[in-house]
């Protein structure tokens, strides 16, 4: 079973996402980058994000994902705030330990193109 | 690049345009208001080619399946062929019954119910071939049976001021609706509510209370109504015997500044609702009026538990 089939597919996307979201607000660290006014939209590029993080069918090339970033200028800092709350919410849904290790690691695989180094 | 057909011309569309700015820059009068997929007034049709989902947003199932869709929400990414839909076909006639003034500046406009339509929602009224501007709906369609709406007047706003002025009872006006889902709408009787809104922000929010109540709600229902200066309230007679007569209405009126010592609170209403509400898990959340106003509310409500879904929203995007 692939990753994301064990962690639920997409309705633990459904489930994540307000949570993902909810803390991604409140982390001063990067709350500006995703206060949009249309939240809709927001939660939908955060399902982008959930899913492929979760490993899960998308068809983002590493280009994609430089090309979606690059105009933010993220550091390491932002980087590390993501993946935490990242894994505080998959820790909320009762997801193991070793499986949130494993969401870890896809993102850190995209973490060069992300902060466009 | 994608080529928009239109009248037998073909149109290049600009990286992040959309088929109604393609259209205004090559010189067509094309109607708009809001140009942010609310108003509605920029309806066009497609001919040929295939439709971003979100430019037919919030459309009726009619109105997708004769191929309508927003100009201003339409980007697409290849060809397409378009035209225009006349004005007649998206409005129909309502007379005037009354108009009161409810306080120095605010309308009430009551026209003839010439559709269904559910508390909260908004028409777009057009001014002329290529004008609307959209207001919500105050009224309850199976108590009062009319249209109620109210207008915040602007100085030399082109509908509020200018054309209200000129306006009689009897007079008709060219509506198009009922549009939005900003409605009472839960499953949960017993569900807590929170509605809130600043100026005529509390039109949709007076029906939706009304509605609610004319559903049977039984849960606590708070609406919270939020203005620069006290003086600026309306319906606050209406609206205090509303909470008189049923227990789980509670209103409250909050003003930023309050010269004439009026029985309403003073203060910060983001701050009021967060100290009311620290936890706004499970709560069906309302909000109407500006949209700075209803960003800043939203996210503070979303980040006090409330669901996504569970929140919302009219906005008064001007035209
Ligand atoms: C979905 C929706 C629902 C709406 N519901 C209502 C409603 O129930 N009641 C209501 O009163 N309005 C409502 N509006 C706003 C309404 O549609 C008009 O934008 C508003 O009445 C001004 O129109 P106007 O033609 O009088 O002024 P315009 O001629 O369009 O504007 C005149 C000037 O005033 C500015 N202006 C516009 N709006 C405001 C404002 N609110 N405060 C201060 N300055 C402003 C404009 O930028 C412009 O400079 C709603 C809008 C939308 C999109
Ligand atoms: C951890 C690895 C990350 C992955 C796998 C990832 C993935 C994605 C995906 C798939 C999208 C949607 C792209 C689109 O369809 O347009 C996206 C958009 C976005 N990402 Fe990331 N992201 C990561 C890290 C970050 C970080 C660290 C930040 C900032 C703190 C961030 C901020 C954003 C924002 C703001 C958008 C929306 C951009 C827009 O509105 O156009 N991301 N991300």
């Amino acid at each position: 079973m692939s990753l994301y089939e064990k962690l639920g597919g997409a309705e633990a996307i459904d489930a994540a996402v307000d949570i993902f979201y909810r803390k991604v607000l409140a982390d001063d660290r990067i709350s500006h980058f995703f206060d949009d006014v249309d939240m809709d939209a927001q939660a939908a590029k955060q399902k982008a994000f959930l899913t492929m993080a979760f490993g899960g069918p998308n068809s983002y090339t590493g280009k994609d994902m430089r090309e979606a970033h690059k105009h933010m200028n993220l550091n390491e800092t932002h980087f590390d705030a993501v993946v935490e709350n990242l894994a505080a919410t998959l820790t909320e849904l009762g997801v193991s330990e070793e499986d949130i290790g494993e969401v870890a690691a896809v993102a850190a695989s995209v973490k060069d193109d992300v902060l466009n180094k | 690049m994608a080529k928009i057909h239109f009248e037998n011309e073909a149109y290049s569309l600009n990286e992040g345009d959309s088929v109604l700015d393609t259209l205004l820059e090559a010189g067509h009068d094309i109607p708009f208001s809001c140009k942010e997929g609310a108003c509605q007034s920029c309806l066009m049709k497609l001919e040929e080619g295939s439709l971003p989902p979100e430019s037919q947003a919030g459309l009726s199932e009619v109105q997708v399946k004769l191929g309508y869709f927003m100009s201003c929400s339409c980007k697409p990414s290849a060809d397409l062929k378009v035209a225009q839909v006349d004005a007649g076909q998206l409005t129909v006639e309502s007379k005037i019954i009354t108009i009161d003034q409810l306080n120095d500046s605010i309308l009430r406009l009551r026209l003839e119910a010439v559709f269904d339509f559910l508390s909260g929602q908004y028409i777009s009224i057009w001014i002329d071939d290529n004008t609307t501007r959209s207001y919500s709906l105050a009224s309850v369609k199976a108590v009062d049976n009319f249209i109620e709406l109210h207008i915040k007047v602007i100085p030399d706003g082109i509908f509020s001021d200018k054309y209200c002025r000129r306006l009689n009872i009897g007079d008709k006006l060219k509506i198009q609706g009922p549009i939005g889902k900003c409605i009472y709408a839960t499953n949960n009787k017993s569900q807590a509510l929170l509605l809130a809104g600043i100026g005529t922000g509390l039109a949709p929010l007076y029906g939706i209370l009304r509605d609610a109540l004319h559903q049977g709600h039984e849960g606590p229902i708070h609406l919270i109504v939020g203005a620069k200066q006290a003086s600026n309230f309306y319906l606050v007679e209406e609206l205090n015997q509303i909470a008189a007569k049923n227990s789980q209405v509670k209103v409250t009126f909050i003003a930023q500044e309050n010269n004439n010592q009026s029985a309403c609170e003073t203060g910060d209403l983001y701050q009021y609702v967060a100290e009311q509400y620290p936890s706004t898990k499970d709560m069906r959340v309302y909000l109407c009026g500006a949209k700075t106003f209803i960003k800043k509310l939203r996210k503070q409500c979303f980040l006090a538990g409330a669901d996504r879904d569970c929140i919302h929203m009219d906005v008064f995007l001007p035209g």
